[in-house]
């Protein structure tokens, strides 16, 4: 008896620490999955069309039939086919759904309320949809046995291609979660939920078919041995959970308390991701003795520092008390403390040397790699070169120029309503208006002879420098763009140095504890004619269990 | 535990929700938060919560403070706003269970507090029901004991008598009476003043966000009839008609308003006591039978009434 009731102990100690353990979000979206009944009907009816299908597979199925080597990859097709679509359709609309309504009503408060960390309920919210999809999966799996006992499918496939559905149902679902945190009212949340839906259609149509007419065919067990697929395999699956990491820090930024440090761990993550990539996509072009992977590296790391530098000249201009709380005293600490803080100032200053680094790395990168590739005996295509970097440069100051000027407009000039927040919008706006007004004042003044194919209609326009032909960007056109454009950053910035200076400033830790007095600054102006004195003599001289209030 | 609000300010906008407040209380008291729609009650108590950060000024528990240091303050506070737990498909206790996990309570500790908890608000019964199946009392119920789950010192209640019937209402009332005598702090808003005026050791008035009286309930009515001491309440029960004493009564020269209170006509009188003596023989001489003539003393509702104007931002 005591024999076994040791083990049974022990059992329940380690299920007990396990349980303490877990994340209290997914504790309770877990209970209420298991008590909903959408989950319920959704597996039913997943597992009925599943059944159904294995009924019909298997009804025409011969195994004396000769070698039907293609009928478990088939119904293996279909199998995945019916998982993937329950998974994506239910599993981040459920999650989505669900913490929209949370955020709608007072139950996030009551969640912010407690103890629990913001990075906790995104995460929670994250892993509780993946156990839904690894149950979703789990009843799938029987079904999946048998098209291996059917031949035409090995192992590996079978379990590469549920890996990757795995992923593309965790991103979908991480997209869901971060449209549900969005500070924004219904209809918006509908409609982007709505594009998050395309996509998901759009990554189903592009896996399935990818399983179907690669993974399927070929098999992934005679794939294994090749280095150029596996290598293929990890970069992919690596960027993509790179990228899914991206929008689980932003989610958590938005569901943490505005007067939080909540660009920190944003900040950290892209920069830490930008130098990550770059060793891989360096790697990679070693590898593979090309620059191209180089090239695409510099492109999507612009693209996404390009959205960052948007929403990092929304951020507030003046560090509130909490996050000066965390502001080191060292003056050494508190550079990259600006950088990477909360803060219009240091984030443009942050994004902007990113961005710098990007393009100046990949150009000096390019050229040494080709040293060294051609050294190597090998040969490369001329990638990023001493053309791309001033056609970058230029696109760079333009984007920049926009940033300030929206800047200018927003927080000096106008001072909108809305604050911070409407400082990208305007840039953004301006950098429409830009683009659009050469064009249409051209069209206005000669709609017969209007000339589109002319680039200085274009001269406003961010992209221009990096989409212009190679003809314009080498005459005088280049030249005009490039001076235009440094000529625009150089004025904005210098319209702009006192408000960035006011920020690096103001960028400093409150003073010591004993400097400051909880009481300071209590005039008691609000208080009309209280009975009550408010002196700290005559609190303390009150005893306990006496209500006071102050004047 | 002091709990201290020193010139808070929260603007939206041009709008001050709240306009340098400042007041105090301690724990072992239940403190009422009072003021018409719209004077800031609810901001401030989000402010207190951690769940909004004001302007300027700030809070503090004792030394705490918790605009700094929101998260310890939260360990602290217990609260509950004025909508009820909506949570689809899970149960009271699941609910219970789930925000003890939150507030990080772990193995014994917290199936011992739930039980507790689950005890003290009676929802022992209940404890394996659907949320979304409960009563707006039983909500209310279960909506205390998710915010007392971690055992805070301070109580934080925006109006949790709205909605319920008169059991629900006594029930609270008890719960709070027994918290207090916990030795927890009980900030709570109501607009059911007669309710708070028995239970609430003391009161805060605002509008328009500014303070407009704080203090105990006594200091408060004293400083009231001090302020107001050209005015009289007084109560009269005739042999006539309800409606021929108001008309009478109004008629008088220094009878400011009257209203009926069960039995009793009740007159706001300008001026002091002698006026009052006046008002008494003024009916007799009018050959008004009067059974009852007393002196009413001014309760929290009248208070709130004499000292807001109800206007709002």
């Amino acid at each position: 008896m005591s024999a076994l009731s040791a083990p049974a102990k022990f059992l329940g100690g380690v299920s007990g620490w396990v349980d303490d353990r877990m994340n209290p979000i997914v504790v309770k979206e877990l209970r209420q999955a298991v008590n909903s009944r959408l989950v319920v009907g959704v597996l039913t009816l997943m597992l009925a069309v599943l059944w159904l299908i294995m009924m019909i597979a298997l009804l025409d199925y011969d195994p004396r039939g000769g070698l039907d080597t293609s009928a478990g990859a088939e119904l293996f097709s279909v199998f995945q086919g019916v998982l993937l679509a329950t998974c994506m359709l239910f599993v981040p609309v459920y999650v989505g759904v669900r913490l929209a309504a949370e955020r709608a009503s007072a139950t996030a408060d009551l969640l912010y309320v407690t103890t629990i960390r913001p990075s906790s309920v995104v995460w929670g919210k994250l892993l509780a949809g993946m156990v839904v999809t690894v149950l979703v999966f789990s009843a799938c799996a029987p079904f999946m046995i048998v098209t291996y006992l059917m031949r035409g499918i090995d192992l590996p496939t079978i379990l590469l291609v549920l890996g990757l559905d795995a992923l593309v149902v965790l991103a979908s679902t991480m997209l869901a979660i971060f449209v549900a945190t969005l500070p924004v009212g219904w209809p918006v949340k509908a409609l982007l939920g709505f594009v998050v839906l395309g996509a998901s259609v759009g990554l189903y149509t592009g896996l399935t078919a990818f399983v179907a007419g690669t993974l399927l065919f070929l098999g992934v067990g005679s794939m294994l041995s090749d280095p150029d697929f596996l290598m293929g395999l990890a970069s992919a699956v690596g960027s993509w959970i790179a990228a899914v990491g991206l929008v689980f820090f932003l989610a958590v930024a938005l569901v943490s308390p505005a007067a939080s440090n909540r660009a920190l761990p944003v900040r950290v993550y892209i920069t830490v991701m930008w130098a990550g990539t770059l060793g891989l996509f360096v790697y990679l072009c070693w590898w593979s003795g090309a620059t191209e992977p180089l090239v695409a590296w510099v492109v999507g790391s612009l693209l996404l520092l390009g959205l960052a530098s948007v929403v990092s000249v929304s951020e507030r201009e003046e560090p509130g008390p909490r996050l000066r709380r965390s502001i080191p005293r060292s003056g050494l600490l508190r550079v990259p403390a600006f950088l990477f803080f909360s803060g219009a100032g240091g984030g443009l200053l942050w994004v902007s040397l990113l961005m710098v680094l990007t393009v100046v790395g990949g150009w000096w990168l390019t050229m040494v790699l080709e040293e060294a590739i051609w050294a190597a005996g090998g040969s490369t295509w001329d990638g990023f070169d001493d053309e791309s970097l001033a056609r970058t440069g230029a696109m760079l100051a333009w984007l920049l120029a926009y940033l300030l000027a929206g800047v200018l407009l927003s927080r000096r000039l106008v001072r909108f309503k809305q604050g911070d927040t409407a400082t990208g919008v305007v840039a953004l706006l301006l950098m429409t208006l830009g683009s659009l007004v050469p064009l249409a004042i051209a069209f206005a003044a000669d709609p017969q002879r209007w000339d589109i194919d002319s680039w200085y209609w274009m001269l406003l326009n961010p992209l221009s420098p990096v989409l212009c032909d190679n003809g314009d960007w080498r005459g005088d056109y280049g030249q005009v763009t490039r001076v235009l454009s440094y000529l625009s950053l150089g004025v904005m910035v210098l319209f702009n140095l006192p408000w960035f200076a006011k920020q690096v400033r103001q960028f400093r830790p409150p003073p010591p504890p004993e400097e400051t007095s909880a009481g300071d600054g209590v005039d008691g102006g609000a208080a009309r004619g209280l009975t009550v004195a408010a002196s700290k003599a005559e609190v303390e001289s009150r005893g306990e269990g006496e209500v006071k209030g102050d004047g | 535990m002091e709990i201290r609000v020193e010139n808070l300010e929260r603007a939206f906008g041009k709008t001050k929700a709240v306009d340098r407040l400042s007041f105090s209380f301690e724990t072992g008291q239940v403190f009422a938060f009072v003021g018409p729609n719209g004077a800031g009650k609810t901001t401030t108590m989000r402010i207190l919560a951690t769940l909004d950060t004001p302007t300027s000024g700030g809070c503090f528990f004792d030394d705490l403070d918790i605009l700094q240091y929101p998260e310890q303050a939260r360990r602290m506070i217990g609260y509950m706003p004025d909508n009820l737990p909506t949570h689809r498909d899970l149960t009271v206790h699941d609910y219970l269970d789930f925000f003890a996990r939150a507030y990080g309570l772990r193995g014994r500790a917290r199936t011992a507090m739930v039980d507790q908890i689950e005890d003290f608000t009676n929802l022992k019964g209940i404890r394996e029901k659907m949320l979304k199946a409960l009563s707006k009392g039983m909500k209310q119920r279960v909506s205390l004991a998710r915010a007392l789950i971690h055992d805070p010192p301070l109580l934080i209640m925006d109006e949790p008598a709205a909605g319920l019937d008169p059991r629900a209402r006594v029930e609270l009332r008890e719960l709070l009476k027994a918290l207090s005598g916990q030795g927890k702090a009980v900030f709570i808003s109501s607009h059911i003043l007669t309710e708070l005026a028995e239970i609430a050791d003391g009161a805060v008035i605002i509008e328009k966000g500014r303070l407009l009286r704080a203090g105990t309930i006594e200091q408060i009515s004293r400083h009231g009839r001090e302020e107001a001491e050209h005015f009289q309440h007084v109560a009269i029960r005739a042999r006539t008609s309800m409606e021929e004493l108001e008309k009478t009564m109004l008629e008088m020269p220094h009878v400011r308003g009257v209203k009926r209170a069960g039995q009793h006509v009740e007159a706001e009188v300008r001026g002091d006591e002698d006026q009052a003596c006046e008002l008494l023989a003024e009916l007799l001489r009018r050959g008004v039978r009067v059974l009852e003539f007393k002196q009413v003393e001014t309760d929290l509702e009248q208070l709130f009434m004499t000292v807001t104007k109800g206007d709002v931002q």
